[in-house]
């Protein structure tokens, strides 16, 4: 029952306002608002060219490549491209490396971000008040200029020589906003449950793991999502940490290398861009309502 | 927003994450468990294990490298393991190896300033007392190997091991005589000017299809090939004029040959898009059939060939042209590029030098000449073997090198000095020629500026250096008996 | 957790709250790591003279802020981090508004996928993206030029080229920011409310004063944070400009953060023996106190618009 409460509850603060109609702006463009499909439709073409010339390319083989032309239809398809992208440039381990960085990066942030959330959320201890003013405070600090001490630091650790030390570059800067969400979400949550809970004998820990941690999923969906798509798509940290580790490498750095030493090798290149990208336009379209929800989130909070 | 959405993150991501945590052995990491080794052999057992850094240039390399160490790890059991960097990107990966302390045993430093680099900060081992008379012997005998003219040594330590010929560094000019004869030309140019009128004429009859001339790459460096032909070949490699002692960037003919680009570029003579090219793509475009004229690293003749082979009958290697005025200098006998550096702190060191002295094997020597028809350090390898007919065009032009005083013979001033310019960031010219040639901007006064820098820097390092007791003049820089038309001899 | 009485003193009021403070404890020892310590040690290395190998020791005072202040590579490349953030602001932001007015209109067919289309660049890979861009933008043999010279005009070295590299990658960093802000205007524009335009209607205003006259001045709050947003993550071009160009030709296109990159990390390609780390540092702490400085500029704006809300 409780858990029903709870999630009605999110849903009906997570979800904007009913989906707008408006009356007047319907008849006023019942006519003429189509008349933009003439721009759209050349324009979105235009728009998704890159990811559309990326698959053309893919499947051509190199000599067509090489000869030119600007036909997206390959003559002769062949998935040599694919092949040599995976095993001759590595991407199959750079896939697996970038699924071993985020996953990793997206557990340790969601644990870290729910368990703060929680005790911020739900405990009015002393210095709570300084600690989530520091937190909005370090937001402001633009993040590319701490990647020296960062580096060094994971070194000094003796964390350099895994992918460890990236994932803990990437997640160990506080993320304030994913804290701020989970502690408003768990302050929001009525005290009853914990205290019925506490009555049946659970401490602190049962608690939060088998009461309010599963009722926080929406929460742990939308941190999840983002941290995995940020993780997902990194390049600095990465690239400080696994340029010189080929077999550490995550795609987009994997990707740089690429191009680094094949540079003409159009259609390697473009396999290899499709190997580190179609995966995450796939969990973006499976998840997209969620992922457009939290950025339209960042606005209204 | 739905319920199963969410559940299908929480799902996908506890999924992948299981997998991850099955596979995820890059975690952690660990210098102790070092993965499977990509290219070992299942011969032997006990003769340890090197781990090597390398570029796989030119194309198909990964796959002969791979061969190569197979064979070394049945000859004596030492497995190998290779870690590939781009080639682009080399200099920064192994920084950053380094700097994270990771780097590989045996590396790819090459050329004079990344060993500089590595060895300023004490990375590289001292090779010296590995370096047996056999190596010595290999790498073409005491003459080659003097600590002061090696290009191997630095402050007096054997630091690296080469893996092409001394004379392969500096490159032919490389012509299609297809394009020529569709121009109605017959023979390459010989002059400055032949060049010039050539690169138009060629670009004009191409409408596009096919340009007369390109730089190689974005650092447009080969212009200085054509000064080398025209002054002074000192000032090709440290903008000083040897004979004079001065800095020489501002040199007439050097000038002349960033003004010949520059004119050149200004009126879209180049072939498009040359600005951003790096390694290989100059060999692409010339493969392509688009350059009638290039002046390339030898290495870029054969890399054409194998990228279309029907281009081999249209290549003509021809020396890079002269001034108008008349042949006034010749390419230097180059020292030996350095390619191949121990770390310091290999695990190793023996397994490592048996690694390094396998890369100077007549085994290995002779494979990569036949594989990329490189000609290799040590001449013996190859020199036995059929050459076609490009290749014995471009030994002929390889031949037109002169022996010239190095900065890095003699004293320890002269090291001292040439060190202190290469470290020096404002004056280190990278960028000053193809500012000039893309921004459209006089050379002259950017080069003068740079001049006087080198003159202040040479003075103070000259103080710096009597101050600590070692003794140091302009002498050291003027070398008055030197012809740049004949081979020099120390006296 | 509200039980706790009031009245009690510190000590045992901590003590009471032992376990909210041990689940913080994760985060703070990550904060403090990752965050704090970073920030004091970028200063604390912008007064050494430090090449990144043992520990910092040559203390040089100011000289790293003065030689850095006074880099003229170093103001190009701040120059060029702020037109990022500039266009940005002044042509994604309201480019980005026209579109989400044209797809929040319910009459257009396919608008779903119109915003599909438009957010996708989002959740690609920046880097990735962007070689692909340098492929397709090629002077030879691309297919951009391609088409140019199919229309007879003389091939564009979109990237390689001084007077283009940096509007080429400004263009790609539009396309590639586009969908967010176009999400956030959406969003804006969902909460302006219908009785407005019904009465708008009745005054007898047509789509372009109803426009100005109650679209705009209701979103003019949620602009002000759109707009803080988006200035912080047009900060950030490294990603994109490190694959293509990585800087260059002729530093066009450097950015502060790959100039930082290449003093701490890349120093080859700098023309340096060793990195410098102080150096790059004294670079970032520059470049964080002027951001920090304009972001604080938008504060007021900041608190205008939560008033306006």
């Amino acid at each position: 029952m409780s858990t029903f409460t709870a999630d009605q509850a999110a849903r009906n603060k997570r979800s904007g306002p009913p989906p707008n109609t408006m009356p007047l702006m319907r008849r006023l463009a019942y006519s003429k608002v189509n008349l933009w499909l003439i721009f759209l439709i050349p324009f979105s073409v235009v728009w998704m060219f890159p990811f559309l010339w990326m698959i053309s390319a893919a499947f051509k083989s190199q000599s067509e490549m090489f000869l030119g032309g600007i036909g997206l239809i390959p003559k002769e398809p062949t998935v040599e491209n694919f092949a040599r992208a995976w095993t001759t440039a590595r991407f199959g381990e750079y896939t697996l490396n970038t699924i071993t960085f985020s996953v990793t990066t997206v557990i340790i942030v969601v644990l870290v971000s729910a368990t703060a959330g929680y005790a911020l959320g739900r405990g009015r201890m002393p210095g709570k008040v300084i600690l989530v003013g520091l937190l909005i405070a370090t937001m402001f600090i633009p993040h590319g200029y701490t990647i020296i001490p960062v580096f060094q630091l994971v070194n000094a650790l003796g964390l350099g020589n895994g992918l460890l030390g990236a994932v803990l570059a990437t997640a160990g800067p506080a993320h304030v906003v994913q804290i701020m969400l989970f502690m408003g979400y768990f302050s929001g949550l009525p005290n009853e449950l914990g205290e019925a809970a506490t009555i049946d004998g659970a401490g602190y820990l049962r608690t939060f793991w088998s009461i309010y941690l599963p009722l926080s999923k929406p929460i742990m969906g939308t941190v999840a999502l983002f941290q995995f798509i940020g993780a997902w798509n990194a390049f600095m940290v990465p690239l400080v940490f696994t340029l010189g580790r080929p077999d550490l490498r995550t795609l987009g750095v994997g990707m740089y290398g690429f191009y680094g030493q094949y540079t003409a090798d159009w259609t390697g290149l473009a396999a290899g861009a499709c190997i580190s990208i179609i995966p995450i336009v796939i969990v973006f379209l499976f998840l997209q309502k969620s992922f457009v929800e939290g950025i339209a989130g960042a606005v209204k909070f | 927003m739905s319920k199963f959405n969410r559940r299908a993150v929480l799902g996908a991501g506890l999924g992948v994450g299981a997998a991850a945590a099955l596979s995820g052995c890059n975690l952690i990491g660990g210098k102790e468990e070092e993965p499977a080794p990509r290219s070992s052999g299942s011969g032997g057992s006990s003769g340890g294990s090197v781990t090597i850094g390398i570029v796989p240039d030119p194309a198909g390399a990964s796959q002969w490298y791979a061969a190569q160490f197979k064979s070394f790890t049945e000859q004596t059991g030492i497995t190998v393991k290779v870690i590939e960097y781009p080639s682009a990107q080399i200099r920064n990966a192994l920084e950053l190896a380094y700097q994270s302390g990771d780097a590989p045993d045996v590396v790819r430093a090459q050329g004079t300033a990344a060993v500089q680099a590595f060895d300023s900060r004490g990375w590289l081992a001292d090779l010296t007392e590995y370096a047996d008379q056999d190596v010595i012997d290999r790498l073409g005998g005491a003459d080659a190997m003097n600590p002061q003219t090696s290009g191997l040594h630095f402050g007096g330590k054997l630091l690296s091991l080469p893996l092409v010929s001394r004379k392969w560094v500096n490159g032919p000019l490389m012509y299609n005589t297809d394009i020529f004869s569709k121009v109605g030309l017959d023979a390459p140019p010989a002059t400055w000017s032949e060049f010039e009128q050539f690169a138009r004429d060629i670009t004009e009859a191409g409408k596009g299809d096919f340009y007369g001339f390109s730089p190689g790459s974005d650092t447009a460096g080969e212009y200085k090939w054509l000064q080398a032909q025209a002054s002074p070949n000192s000032i090709q490699r440290y903008n000083l004029n040897l004979i004079t002692g001065e800095a020489a960037e501002a040199d007439e003919q050097n000038v002349a040959a960033v003004e010949l680009y520059r004119t050149l570029h200004a009126d879209k003579i180049f072939e498009p898009g040359w600005e951003s090219w790096e390694g290989t793509r100059i060999a692409q475009e010339f493969a392509k059939g688009k350059l009638g004229m290039a002046m390339v690293g030898n290495w870029l003749v054969g890399e054409s060939v194998k990228l279309n082979p029907a281009i081999e009958e249209h290549i003509g290697i021809a020396d890079i042209p002269v001034p108008d005025s008349g042949r006034a200098g010749y390419f230097a006998q180059a020292p030996f590029q350095p390619i191949w550096s121990m770390s310091a702190d290999a695990k190793d060191k023996d397994a490592s030098w048996e690694l390094m002295k396998f890369m100077i094997s007549d085994e290995f020597q002779r494979g990569y000449f036949e594989e990329f028809r490189s000609f290799t350090a040590v001449e013996s390898a190859w020199q036995q073997a059929d050459q076609t007919d490009i290749e014995k065009a471009q030994s002929a032009v390889l031949d037109n090198q002169l022996a010239a005083p190095d900065l890095r013979l003699g004293n320890e001033a002269q090291y001292e000095i040439i060190t202190a310019l290469t470290a020096e960031q404002a004056i280190n010219d990278a960028d000053g020629a193809p500012q000039a040639i893309t921004r459209n901007q006089d050379f002259r006064p950017m080069a003068e500026a740079r001049d006087k820098m080198r003159e202040e820097l040479i003075d103070k390092t000259i103080d710096d250096l009597n101050d600590k007791g070692i003794k140091a003049s302009r002498d050291d820089l003027v070398f008055a008996d030197w012809d740049p038309m004949t081979d020099w001899t120390p006296a | 957790m509200s039980a706790t009485p009031r009245q009690k003193g510190l000590g045992s009021r901590i003590l009471a709250h032992r376990w909210n403070y041990l689940f913080l404890v994760p985060m703070l020892v990550l904060f403090a790591m990752f965050t704090l310590w970073p920030m004091a040690a970028s200063w604390y290395y912008a007064f050494f003279n430090w090449d990144g190998v043992a520990s910092p020791t040559d203390w040089v005072g100011w000289q790293n802020f003065i030689s850095v202040a006074t880099n003229p590579v170093f103001w190009n490349s701040f120059k060029n981090s702020f037109l990022f953030s500039l266009v940005a602001l002044f042509i994604q932001m309201p480019l980005s508004l026209l579109f989400a007015i044209l797809l929040n209109n319910p009459k257009l067919r396919g608008r779903n996928l119109f915003r599909l289309f438009l957010f996708v660049p989002v959740v690609t890979t920046t880097a990735v993206i962007g070689i692909v861009f340098a492929i397709i933008l090629d002077a030879s043999g691309g297919t951009a030029n391609e088409f140019l010279s199919m229309v007879g005009i003389r091939p564009i070295n979109f990237l390689g080229s001084e007077v283009t590299a940096l509007p080429t990658l400004m263009v790609i960093e539009t396309w590639k920011g586009f969908g967010t802000t176009l999400i956030y205007w959406l969003a804006a524009l969902q909460t302006v409310p219908q009785d407005l335009y019904e009465a708008a209607r009745v005054d007898g205003a047509n789509g372009f004063r109803q426009l100005l006259h109650v679209t705009i001045p209701v979103i003019v709050p949620i602009a002000i944070v759109i707009l803080v947003l988006t200035f912080q993550t047009s900060l950030n071009p490294f990603d994109l400009v490190q694959a293509t160009t990585r800087g260059g030709p002729n530093l066009s296109t450097d950015v502060t953060a790959t100039f930082i990159y290449r003093y701490a990390f890349d120093p080859g390609e700098e023309g340096l023996l060793a990195p410098r780390m102080g150096y790059a540092s004294a670079a970032g702490v520059i470049f964080g106190v002027a951001t920090l400085v304009l972001t604080l500029l938008q504060a007021p704006l900041l608190k205008f618009g939560k008033a306006g809300r």
